[in-house]
């Protein structure tokens, strides 16, 4: 099982407690240590309930994404910076797949933006991005409900004073049962491991 | 003369508009531009007034929530919402231990946990930045941040060990009559998700200062304040689901 307090807090528990006289922090020492990435989560994204809007405008549920495995990220539309990027890197994912694998794999884009990304604007954006609507879903939700799927993906982001978000640069395979396979954090690590996860995925489904 | 100028302000007096009362149990945290640890591209933030639990939610007061809400009982709840550890030190679901556990604060309770027993109540977990400014307040002052004794005390506090959270009211209550911010339990931020700092590819994620040694001191704003390191270092590790022996979380509610 993925880590719920994961490596960083131990290191950055470390690295404070080396700047200063804080070094016994009231942490519980059980935390559990991170395991490795292929390790599949015990839980489903899917258990999330909040509502979300595709570019048509039509409210649906993360459940139904479901019976496909799905490779997630949270990005915005105003992104200039990293998002195209992480896109990018997605778009490699699908072209690696063989034209047998492609029907059993979705890719979803969810917006951290809710002041911003509109329906509409997530369609124009679909456009723009050339992103095929046979395999891509983007999805927009309030505030609450994007926080929540932060929160259960470990995505951290902030809005910046400059109408940017940062945010994490990271994508997610959930299995066709919405249990995060694969998690790839940090751009340019190439899609090996991604995709691997994506096959079995896809040979379990 | 005089009369008109009583009456003047008389009526100035009766038209000014009171200030919002907090609800039971709770304080009324004066709000104000305040700087936090980490900057945001912006001088300060401003805050607005808003009310706090004066204490940590306790056993007690979680397990009337779990009765009302079975889906929120060990066991319950859906897996994405709360990990493995959720309220897993309970005798049973519907029990919260002895007289003395009831008195302790609840932990081992998720961020969806924590925010739902707070919308229960018609209340919602306090902002990253609101809970700062309560918890910078001493017995005397609303901002103790520079003042070393205070900030010495913290750190004492956060090196103890409590292997088991003391009851509520153990700490001290600031200022504002807000008691337990520190040395009893952490708690539960909303926002706990908009703290971006890593050692791992999350140092990529943006124009922000990791929040380690060398790196995070220098983009802090006052280096020197050692607890709040530790509070946001803790809080950054977290991910929605922990359930955690020394995490708790108090509410809040806007004014």
């Amino acid at each position: 099982m993925r880590s719920l307090v994961r490596l960083s807090l131990a290191a950055a528990l470390a690295a404070l407690a080396a700047c200063g006289p804080g070094s016994g922090a009231a942490v519980d020492p059980s935390a559990e240590a991170p395991s490795s990435a292929s390790a599949v989560s015990d839980f489903s994204v899917y258990d999330l309930e909040a509502p979300w809007r595709d570019p048509t405008g039509v409210e649906r549920a993360l459940g139904s994404l479901g019976g496909k495995v799905r490779v997630v990220a949270m990005v915005y539309t105003h992104c200039t910076h990293t998002c195209p990027m992480v896109v990018a890197e997605m778009k490699r994912l699908e072209a690696a797949l063989g034209a047998g694998e492609r029907g059993g794999v979705g890719f979803v884009l969810v917006s951290l933006d809710p002041e911003r990304d509109t329906p509409a604007r997530l369609a124009e954006s679909a456009a723009s991005m050339r992103l095929d609507p046979a395999r891509w879903t983007l999805l927009a939700g309030d505030a609450g409900a994007v926080r929540e799927l932060a929160a259960l993906l470990g995505v951290r982001y902030r809005a910046e004073a400059d109408g940017q978000i940062s945010h994490s640069n990271a994508y997610f395979v959930l299995d066709a049962a919405g249990r995060v396979v694969h998690r790839q954090e940090g751009l340019g690590a190439g899609t090996d491991a991604a995709l691997a996860r994506v096959r079995e995925a896809v040979a379990r489904r | 003369m005089r009369a008109l100028i009583l009456s003047l302000l008389l009526a100035l007096a009766l038209a000014a508009p009171a200030a919002a009362a907090p609800g039971a149990g709770m304080a009324r945290i004066p709000g104000g531009r305040y700087v936090p640890l980490f900057l945001n591209g912006r001088p300060s933030v401003e805050v607005d007034a808003f009310a706090l639990d004066r204490l940590p939610v306790t056993r007690a007061e979680y397990l009337a929530f779990v009765r009302a809400h079975p889906r929120w009982r060990r066991g319950g709840a859906p897996r994405a919402m709360a990990g493995p550890g959720y309220l897993a030190s309970w005798p049973g679901p519907l029990a919260a231990g002895t007289a003395a556990d009831a008195r302790r604060p609840v932990t081992e309770v998720s961020w969806f946990a924590a925010r739902a027993y707070c919308a229960w109540r018609g209340k919602r977990l306090p902002t990253v930045h609101e809970w700062e400014l309560a918890a910078r307040a001493s017995e005397t002052a609303r901002d103790a941040s520079r003042d070393r004794a205070f900030m010495a005390r913290l750190l004492e506090l956060y090196r103890t060990p409590r292997p088991v959270p003391p009851p509520v009211g153990s700490g001290f209550r600031n200022v504002y009559g807000v008691g337990d911010l520190h040395g009893v339990v952490w708690e539960w931020v909303d926002d706990f998700s908009s703290l971006l700092v890593s050692d791992d590819s999350r140092a990529t994620a943006g124009r922000d200062h990791p929040l380690f040694c060398a790196a995070g001191v220098v983009g802090a704003t006052d280096p020197g304040n050692y607890p709040a390191f530790l509070r946001y270092g803790f809080r950054a590790a977290l991910e929605g689901r922990a359930t955690i022996g020394s995490l708790g979380f108090r509410c809040a509610q806007d004014l």
